[in-house]
């Protein structure tokens, strides 16, 4: 009975989330972000940045007061600080993106193309100027050159969210970005148990219990670490790939509280 | 050229730019789902392709390409045009 009523709170507060989220978003896209644009000066995707990320942290103790998940960070510290970093995390989950955001209030993040026509996040991935991946080229490139400003660089190297029960598959973009950009890799952990709101899930498909999403952000990794260079590139990339997909199962298969 | 002498440049330049062994190139092979290119692998191949027959690619051209033998096929083109 007791879990009963739970699992129907949870139901009804994650609607409530899903809610308060759209109409935020919308808020900022079509309000916040445009009376931004015409007042700011030229650091106006820095502050949009820090405004989305201050929004989203506000949006997680939403959803952790309403029960809806419960939130764990190990070594938040290294993401608040990090510069000159490439950020990696794997993507169980919606809600560890608006995690990571939070708790990075300068970092730029490769983000779908489909975003830029979304009627609520329109407005929010243009004012960040985030990365769109839609040209494979471009794409390397304008992560590189944003790597160069010296902010960290977030990217989900699965290119979209990981399949429940299915060994974890690393697009190589990841790996060309961080052989091309040549800085070093903050891997992030993430876990996300029972899992919520995965690929294709609806919203209402929620777990039995409270989801619990732990992020472990290890410590920074360079590529020579990982594997020899001098190969000349679209192999360099796939060997980087098929060594940052062991990193990532191997750590992941660990219970979590290893660290710090 | 013929289609078999194009197919064995293509397999020393799979071999060479993605270390991807000459026998399991074969023109009905499947560039994406069995060789594993990926969109910036593509770019890729078709500079490696321009290289070759000394022609610019229109990526219009090379966007439609899924297999071994659609990229012969953009070959013969370049070459004849």
């Amino acid at each position: 009975m007791k879990a009963n009523i739970n699992y129907y709170w949870r139901l009804v507060a994650t609607g409530g989330c899903f809610l308060v989220f759209g109409i935020g978003a919308l808020i900022l896209s079509a309000v916040v972000f445009p009376i931004m644009q015409i007042i700011s000066s030229p650091k106006k995707a820095t502050r949009a940045r820090w405004v989305i990320s201050k929004v989203f942290g506000i949006f997680l103790w939403l959803m952790q007061t309403t029960g809806v998940m419960r939130l764990e960070v190990i070594g938040a510290d290294k993401l608040r600080n990090c510069r000159n970093v490439l950020v990696l995390a794997n993507h169980p989950t919606l809600i560890d993106v608006i995690a990571l955001i939070s708790l990075m209030p300068n970092a730029s993040c490769v983000v779908k193309r489909a975003l830029w026509r979304n009627p609520f996040m329109w407005g929010v991935v243009r004012a960040a100027n985030y990365i769109s991946n839609l040209e494979p080229e471009a794409l390397v490139q304008d992560c590189a050159a944003d790597i160069k400003t010296g902010q960290p660089l977030l990217i989900f190297p699965e290119g979209t969210r990981s399949v429940p029960g299915r060994a974890l598959k690393f697009r190589r973009g990841a790996a060309y970005i961080a052989l091309s950009s040549d800085v070093p890799i903050l891997p992030v952990l993430i876990r996300c148990d029972p899992p919520t709101l995965t690929k294709g899930a609806k919203w209402y498909k929620i777990p039995n219990k409270q989801a619990h999403l732990l992020i472990e952000v290890k410590d920074v990794v360079n590529v020579s670490q990982l594997m020899a260079l001098g190969d000349p590139p679209a192999i360099a990339a796939r060997k980087l790939t098929l060594a940052l997909e062991k990193y990532f199962s191997q750590e992941l298969s660990t219970n979590g509280k290893s660290a710090p | 050229m013929t289609d078999d002498e194009i197919l064995g440049k293509l397999k020393s330049i799979f071999a060479e730019t993605f270390e991807i062994s000459p026998e399991t190139v074969k023109m009905e092979t499947h560039l994406f789902e069995d060789l594993d290119l990926d969109s910036i692998d593509a770019v890729d191949l078709a500079i490696k392709l321009q290289t070759m027959t000394g022609k610019r690619i229109k990526p219009e051209d090379f966007k439609s390409v899924r297999t071994v033998g659609d990229v012969v096929g953009v070959a013969q083109i370049l070459l004849v045009a």
